[in-house]
């Protein structure tokens, strides 16, 4: 994504002025600030840069009802599975687990999105700016809203920015983020999911993949008897992008920052950890994610000491779909494959517990096929 | 014919005090025009005022040196 320079990430086009919707705004009255005032230096106190975060009712929800109804509920602002999955993992001790919401209030919670940060500006954790002068965008744009913030994993998979490895088949066809995930799934629904897989409308290859069982579909037979074993993704994903141990601080000058150890490209599947109607496969692809037992140590030491609560090989959607991929070329090259597998020696000792319910059993690996 | 008359006249102010209202209101946004407006719609004045504020700024630091690895 190219920077923007100082004045361009304020420069407003006259344009908004014909915005029929908009247009007839004033600055202040979302902004704040004396539009009376020629000093800007007085004329800006009290200006507020993004008066639809963390509360839309006022400026957007004055027109926008119904989607500012349930915006505190899109992922995207509340972040609510971040805290469930550090509560989860934090010390029982109130002291002890005050510190780590702090610090996770503090880190985890600085990537959040609002209505402006999504259709109006890129966002502030990406560095903020306006889009195309202030002029509002119906559909955010992907290079500098949506992998302006999904840029490390989503990103080069998606484009095909990680070494030999090539971008999404979806992408080829010009697919943008939109085209699979709709307003309806980012705006929030009301409802406070226990993780972005949960919500109801989120996307499902099925959802334009529709024929793939029927006789006349390509390949029927082999996606008939996967059906519910694998998901979509341990047949047609390219390896992807794992991040490990993740730790926060801040530095002598009180300036906030993280250390994120490795990041290797590895492909592994291992069992389903949120097995559901709507997922009921038994493997998935998973993707190691980088909090660590010590992530937070910078702040309050043993801070998730219930660390081992859940898995840190996640459930995984890499996005660099492909028809064929080196584990589907042929039937062998996944059956009697354990590399392919999340076995325990792939995973550290000390993460052996959190991760027991998704590493695969030797047993489970499928046979190698002898035709 | 008077009733006419009164009819069509009434129905021609009324169309203009209309088109004026609406006008008007355009008008008055334009009126509205202020600082905010002229200045951020004004790239050469944002241009002098970041500089300003990136030379006030100079020595301090935008971020931490210390962040390592992918985020």
């Amino acid at each position: 994504m190219e920077p923007l320079a100082p004045h361009e990430k304020l420069w407003v086009d006259s344009a908004i002025a014909e915005d029929e919707n908009h247009g007839e705004l004033c600055c202040h009255e979302c902004h704040g600030g004396n539009p009376n005032d020629p000093n800007w230096k007085t004329a800006h106190k009290g200006v507020v840069k993004d008066p639809s975060y963390p509360d839309a009712s006022e400026t957007c929800g004055s027109c926008h009802e119904e989607i500012a109804e349930h915006y505190k509920s899109s992922l995207h602002v509340s972040l609510s599975p971040f805290k469930k999955m550090i509560d989860m993992r934090a010390n029982p001790d109130k002291g002890v687990h005050a510190k780590v919401d702090a610090a996770r209030g503090s880190h985890c919670s600085a990537c959040h999105s609002s209505c402006g940060q999504c259709h109006i500006s890129r966002p502030e954790a990406a560095g903020g700016g306006l889009l195309e002068g202030h002029l509002f965008q119906k559909r955010p744009p992907m290079h500098t809203v949506c992998t302006a913030c999904h840029g490390s994993r989503i990103e080069k998979e998606y484009f095909g920015k990680n070494k030999g490895i090539p971008p999404d088949i979806h992408k080829q066809k010009y697919f943008k983020c939109t085209k699979c995930h709709k307003a309806d799934e980012m705006h929030g629904d009301g409802k406070d999911y226990a993780n972005r897989y949960a919500v109801e409308n989120s996307p499902n290859c099925l959802d334009c993949h529709k024929d793939i069982y029927q006789p006349k579909a390509k390949n029927p037979k082999n996606h008939w008897i996967h059906k519910d074993q694998v998901s979509c993704q341990v047949c047609h994903s390219m390896p992807y992008k794992n991040c490990y141990s993740c730790h926060v601080g801040k530095d002598k000058q009180g300036f906030k920052f993280y250390k994120n150890k490795a990041s290797p490209i590895e492909f592994k599947v291992g069992l389903n950890p949120l097995q559901s109607e709507k997922r009921p496969e038994k493997f998935v692809t998973l993707r190691h994610v980088p909090v660590d037992h010590a992530t937070f140590d910078f702040y309050v030491k043993n801070g998730l000491s219930n660390f081992d609560t859940l898995p840190n090989w996640k459930l995984a959607t890499p996005h660099n779909i492909r028809r064929q991929t080196p584990q589907n070329k042929t039937c062998n090259s996944c059956h009697g494959n354990a590399e392919l597998f999340l076995l325990e020696k792939d995973v550290k000792p000390n993460y052996r517990k959190a991760n027991r319910d998704v590493m695969v059993p030797p047993a489970l690996v499928p046979k190698k096929r002898s035709n | 014919m008077k009733s006419v008359k009164f009819t069509i006249i009434m129905a021609l102010a009324i169309t203009i005090s209309l088109i004026l209202f609406y006008g008007g209101e355009k008008a008055r946004s334009a009126d509205k025009e202020n600082y905010c407006f002229t200045c951020h719609t004004n790239a050469r004045k944002l241009i002098k005022i970041t500089r300003e504020i990136t030379k006030a700024n100079k020595d301090k630091p935008g971020g931490s040196a210390e962040t390592e690895g992918e985020g």
